[in-house]
Parts: structure tokens; C-alpha cells; sequence
């Protein structure tokens, strides 16, 4: 009986936490596009005031930011500076396939940040403040629907872990 | 040539770097340009003549057997010298040129956007002509003792053709009378460095050795500049180059004036051609200047070919000198 029980109970925390992980996704994802509107308003700064050359500018914006975003625009400066002659589009995209190991983006995601690299540093201030101000625009539009699947998605997956795990229970025994 | 090797080789695409590393030691050693043109073939200039390169680094004479440079290949390099940050760079693009680290200077060409009539910037760069500037220490070794006279620094002007190493012999002008050579103390040198090239300065910090006495102020138009320096340094001495335009001369005048004195140098193949040229005639014939230097290429790149006192035109110079 007592085995029955802690069976029992190993079964409904094991999909809980499995519900868990999945709602979490949603979290993640709306904490790293607000990461990455804060650290793009921190590059635009560098950018279009203090006229910083990119590598150092993606460098200092990276050092300053914990956590995955930070990584990923200290890998894009280093793989900027390691002189193999590469172009920023090259350098932008090769990082940002690495960071999807640890941004909870979405590929939707990843299309804005891509175009953006494309065209980063290749124009002058002006252009440069437009670009900006629509990868911010855009930026908002992820955040808003990351916040619409979160509030739709967040606790059906955390529901759904915890009664599957109910249901494996009541089919077992 | 480690310098070489270590900066302009990396604003290179990987494949011209390879090329271009691969040169027969005896070209590179000699290197004064790269020239890069989209659609043209990838050519050098070693000891004042130019040579194709093929895809196999030899330098050819033809430029059917050269490497032919491609649409990426000058759009990477546009990124690389402007170290991926072309809005940094909008004054250098105006001017046509942008300095890398070490003080090499890459001129640009392409299509000009205009402004009012004035150049605004530069779009479709397509151009790219990699300067391998030569810092010569010792280069003014002889020259040192002709601009001066008892401890005295002469008003000097020096006239060259371009290439010929005026902007190394200013160098080292600035250098030993800064930090002084012979019998003379260093003294408090200025240089108004409109094209960063005689201090070669990156991030505005001079790469070159210019003296321990030496303030540079850079991508300056001489002009101001040179007032601003009267002001602020109190200089002994002024460098400059490529004077021309009328208010150069005011500048000069206003230097002269406060006592400072004035080296600088114009373009011109000998003092012939520098006195068709109206601004610069009405320089030398003012008496403003105490020594007029010519330099040229009878005896090899950087020959001092005449020296006269201005004043009364008298040649100093028996025969020309390598310097």
C-alpha cells in the first residue's frame, strides 16, 4: 500500500513537472524578448550617440546583460573580432543558431532578430535609428503575442501535466 | 612586415587573405598599395609599379591572369575597415578615406550622394586602395640640419610629387624635433593631421612615432586647426601637410605671427609647378617661408632633389640626396 502511494505520488510530481516545463516556455520566452528590447535599446544608444564601433558596442551591451542574451550578442562581437574576414550577417546568424540552445525563442522570434542583423552597422546613423525603432516595433508585437499563448497556454499545460498524471494513475490501478 | 600582415590583411575576405599573404616575399617587402576594383582584377603597387595578381599569388604583368574581385568580396571589406560600423565612419566616408589601426590609410571610390551641392557620402563603394604607409625613423637625418640654423627652426615647405615620402620625411621632421637630435633640445611640436595619416592615428591615439613632445591633433581642417593649436598648445612648432586653399595661408600668417613656426608641405613636381599655382606662388614669393625642400625620384623614392633658401632663391643643394 505504502509502495502503491509513493508510486502514486512519483507519477503526478513526474507530469507536473513535465506540465511545468512546458508552461515555463512561455515565461522564458516573454522574459527574453524583454531582454532583448532593453539590450537593443542599450546597442541603439551606443550606436547612434556615442557612435561605438559594433564589436565593441554588441561587447559592452553583452557584459552588462545576464543570462542568454548577453551570451549571444558576446558571441556575435567575438565573432566579429576573431579576423577571419566574416561579415556581420555571417556573424549574426552563426550566433544566433548557437543561442537557440538557451533562448526560449520561437522561430517567428528569430526571423526579426535575423533580418535585423542583416542590416546591422551596413548604413549610416539615420537609417540606423529606423532600424531600430522597428525591430522595437516588432519586438513588441512578439511580446504581445508571447504574452496571449502564456495567458492561453500557461495553465492548460500546468492543468494538464498534473491531471495526466492523475489519469495514468486511475488507468494503472 | 609584421605590421602588414597583422591589420590590413584582415580587412580582407578569407580568400583574397590568402592570396594576398602568399606574395612573393620580395613584392611584399616592397608593397606600397593594394588596389582593389569589383569586377577588375586584384593588383599591388611594389617599388612604384604595379603588378595583377592571379589566384595563385604570383604577380603578373597581364591583367587577364589576375584574380578577379567580386560584388562580396567589396562589400565584406566596406564592413572590415569600417569595423562593421559604417555610421561611426560618415566623416571618413565624406572624405573619401578611413584610417585602420597602425595608421594605414584605405582610400575609397564609388558613387557620391550629395548634399546642397557637397559631397555627403559615399554609397555603391566599389574601390578600395589599401596605402601601406612606412614609418622611416632616421629619414630626417640629413634633412634636420637644413631647416635649421643656430638652433633656430626655419619656416620649411616641402614640394613633392605624391608617393615620393613626404608624409614620412614630416614624420620624422616632427619626431626629432621633439625629441631633439644633434645639439638641438626637443621643443613643443604641433601637427594638424586633416588626413591622420602623418601620425597614423586610430580612435584618434597616434600609432606612428611622433616624439615625446608631439600633440596631434586629428582629422582637423588645417585651417582651424592650426589656430586652435596656437590657443591651446603653445606650440614651438607646426606640422602640416598639403596646404593649398586660401585659408591655409591665413592660418599660416596667423602662425607666423604668434612666433610658431610652420613646416608643412604642398603637392608639385618642382618649384616650377608649385609657382604656376596661384595660392602657393603668392606663399613662396611673400617670404614666408625660409626653406623650400623638393623632393622627387632621380635617385630612387625619396630623393632630396633641391634644396633653396626662399628668400633669395639660392639653391643650397649641390646634387640630389637619397634620403
Amino acid at each position: 500500500m505504502l509502495l502503491k502511494m509513493l508510486l502514486n505520488m512519483v507519477i503526478i510530481c513526474c507530469s507536473s513537472a513535465l506540465g511545468n516545463k512546458l508552461a515555463n516556455r512561455y515565461i522564458y520566452r516573454i522574459r527574453d524578448i524583454r531582454t532583448l528590447q532593453i539590450c537593443f535599446a542599450k546597442l541603439e544608444t551606443e550606436i547612434i550617440y556615442y557612435c561605438t564601433f559594433l564589436p565593441d558596442a554588441l561587447e559592452n551591451v553583452g557584459k552588462s546583460t545576464r543570462g542568454g542574451v548577453g551570451k549571444f550578442l558576446s558571441q556575435v562581437s567575438a565573432n566579429l573580432i576573431n579576423k577571419n574576414g566574416s561579415s556581420i550577417e555571417e556573424a549574426w546568424s552563426v550566433a544566433l543558431e548557437a543561442s537557440k540552445e538557451y533562448l526560449k525563442l520561437i522561430d517567428d522570434d528569430y526571423d526579426v532578430i535575423r533580418t535585423f542583423g542583416c542590416q546591422l552597422g551596413v548604413a549610416d546613423r539615420t537609417s540606423q535609428r529606423q532600424l531600430f525603432e522597428i525591430l522595437q516595433l516588432q519586438l513588441k508585437k512578439q511580446e504581445k503575442k508571447a504574452e496571449e499563448n502564456r495567458d492561453r497556454y500557461e495553465r492548460m499545460y500546468r492543468s494538464l501535466g498534473f491531471l495526466s498524471g492523475l489519469a495514468i494513475i486511475i488507468i494503472l490501478f | 612586415m609584421p605590421n602588414l600582415l597583422d591589420i590590413v590583411i584582415y580587412m580582407l575576405p578569407e580568400d583574397l587573405q590568402n592570396i594576398v599573404s602568399s606574395i612573393p616575399n620580395d613584392f611584399l617587402c616592397k608593397l606600397e598599395e593594394i588596389r582593389i576594383r569589383e569586377l577588375r582584377p586584384l593588383a599591388i603597387i611594389s617599388s612604384g609599379k604595379n603588378y595583377y595578381i592571379d589566384g595563385d599569388s604570383n604577380p603578373c604583368l597581364s591583367p587577364e591572369d589576375g584574380y578577379i574581385i567580386r560584388n562580396d568580396h567589396t562589400q565584406r571589406i566596406l564592413q572590415l575597415i569600417s569595423n562593421y560600423s559604417i555610421y561611426a565612419i560618415e566623416d571618413e566616408l565624406r572624405n573619401g578615406y578611413i584610417t585602420l589601426k597602425g595608421g594605414f590609410r584605405v582610400g575609397l571610390a564609388g558613387q557620391t550622394v550629395l548634399e546642397n551641392g557637397r559631397i555627403k557620402t559615399l554609397k555603391n563603394i566599389n574601390s578600395f586602395n589599401f596605402r601601406i604607409s612606412r614609418e622611416i625613423k632616421g629619414v630626417a637625418d640629413r634633412v634636420m640640419p637644413m631647416i635649421t640654423e643656430d638652433d633656430q627652426i626655419m619656416h620649411t615647405i616641402i614640394i613633392s610629387p605624391p608617393g615620393m615620402g613626404k608624409t614620412t620625411l614630416l614624420r620624422d621632421i616632427a619626431r626629432q624635433f621633439s625629441n631633439g637630435f644633434q645639439n638641438f633640445e626637443g621643443v613643443k611640436v604641433s601637427i594638424v593631421d586633416e588626413r591622420s595619416e602623418i601620425s597614423g592615428s586610430y580612435k584618434g591615439v597616434p600609432q606612428n612615432d611622433i616624439g615625446y613632445q608631439t600633440d596631434v591633433l586629428v582629422a582637423c581642417p588645417k585651417a582651424e586647426g592650426i589656430m586652435l593649436l596656437i590657443r591651446s598648445m603653445s606650440p614651438d612648432v607646426i606640422i602640416t601637410d598639403e596646404i593649398g586653399r586660401r585659408e591655409d595661408m591665413k592660418a599660416i600668417e596667423e602662425a607666423l605671427n604668434a612666433g610658431v613656426k610652420i613646416i608643412t608641405s604642398a603637392h608639385g613636381n618642382n618649384l616650377k609647378d608649385v609657382l604656376s599655382r596661384p595660392i602657393l606662388k603668392e606663399v613662396v614669393n611673400s617670404g614666408f617661408f625660409h626653406r623650400i625642400l623638393v623632393l622627387g625620384n632621380s635617385k630612387g623614392i625619396g630623393t632630396l632633389e633641391k634644396v633653396y633658401d626662399a628668400r633669395s632663391m639660392k639653391e643650397l643643394l649641390p646634387y640630389p640626396i637619397k634620403l
